[in-house]
């Protein structure tokens, strides 16, 4: 699947156990859960998984937003 | 001059054969003689394994262990086409790491039928009459460390893999009056391709941390590969039931 934004808010939705479409992309990460390490290597393997991208775990730690997050692709996603 | 470890005109079956443990357990198979049936699924990778043993009477068969049902009556096959086996290692499986409540069903089964499900119908192939060898016979599971400690992530690997050491046992039991041994290896972490493709995405803290918990240093799969074919051979005749940990110290801790 191509990674765009509205599909890595999807992600999210499953990381943070919430409903389907709570994430718009405006978010804090404090606001939608704890932001862990095991939350970390979660994500990471469910980008994989969907994306087929395997990003370094380098940086995730230090993330604050939603879209800190959408900058670790290192590219634009599409909306 | 002796070596307790002669695998001579011993033919072994090892599922995995295409990478990583599974395929350094060929090449030092083929260096002490043995005969070896090498499985797995991507034919390039089975041939590079072919390429690197010993020259001998080796074969290459192919097959998804996924398909659990149709295990037994492929070992039997192997056997009739190839001549009786006295030896199998189950290498194959694969790691899943991911937090708990993310898993799903499929995901249970999928992790189940390889890392399990496929040694036990492998054992039961191999055990019957028209597929061993009379002679003796040993079976080897590559289990892992996550099958004694826990870790976060780890529930499903660390279930399939608690699931090949408690099988080992009790099968080790009925088998010993057909003269046929079960036993288990457990690495902790070992260099494969893969693995260390994957390690190189972890932060420098989480590298530090997993470095910290070997104090031998990460294994090579040959070290892991030794262990498995000491247990297949002769050197072990006495040795059936248990799981031999090749961990560089991890679960001395
Ligand atoms: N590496 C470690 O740090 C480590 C630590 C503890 C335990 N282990 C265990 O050691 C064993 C070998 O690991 P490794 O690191 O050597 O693995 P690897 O390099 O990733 O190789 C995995 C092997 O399993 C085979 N395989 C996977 N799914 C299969 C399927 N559905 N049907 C047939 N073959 C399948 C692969 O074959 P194809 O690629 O041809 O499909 C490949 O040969 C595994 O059971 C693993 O759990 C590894």
């Amino acid at each position: 699947m191509p990674v765009t934004k509205p599909a890595f808010y999807k992600v999210l939705d499953e990381l943070f156990e919430l409903d389907e479409g709570t994430v718009t992309g405006a978010e804090r990460l404090d606001a939608l859960g704890e932001w862990d390490s095991l939350r970390v290597v979660s994500l990471i393997a469910l980008v994989d998984e969907r994306f087929q991208i395997i990003l370094p775990a380098e940086g995730f730690a230090d993330a604050k937003t939603v879209q800190d997050l959408v900058a670790m692709f290192g590219k634009d996603l599409a909306e | 001059m002796e070596n307790p470890m002669d695998m001579t005109g011993k033919r072994v079956l090892v599922t995995g054969a295409s990478s990583g443990i599974g395929r350094e357990t060929c090449v030092l198979l083929s260096r002490l003689g043995a005969r070896v049936v090498l499985s797995g699924r991507n034919m390039e990778n089975l041939e590079a394994a072919l390429a690197d043993m010993e020259p001998g009477e080796h074969v290459i068969s192919p097959y998804d262990l996924a398909g659990v049902e149709g295990i037994p009556a492929w070992v039997r096959s192997l056997a009739k086409e190839n001549g009786p086996f006295s030896g199998c290692v189950h290498s194959a499986g694969y790691f899943m790491g991911k937090a708990f409540a993310l898993i799903k069903p499929q995901e249970v089964r999928d992790a189940f039928a390889v890392n399990f499900d496929a040694a036990f119908a492998l054992a039961q192939g191999f055990r019957h009459k028209s597929a061993r060898d009379p002679g003796p016979a040993s079976i080897v599971f590559v289990t892992s460390v996550a099958g004694f400690v826990g870790s976060p992530t780890h529930t499903l690997y660390s279930a399939t893999k608690g699931a090949l050491i408690s099988f080992s046992k009790s099968l080790a039991l009925e088998l010993a009056r057909e003269n046929i041994r079960v036993n288990c290896v457990a690495p902790a972490l070992v260099k494969t391709p893969l693995m260390e493709a994957g390690f190189t995405r972890f932060t420098q803290e989480m590298q530090n941390k997993i470095l910290g918990d070997h104090p031998l240093g990460l294994g090579m799969p040959m070290d892991v590969a030794h262990s498995a074919v000491f247990l297949l051979s002769d050197a072990a005749t006495w040795i059936t039931g248990t799981t031999l940990v090749v961990d560089g110290g991890y679960l001395a801790h």
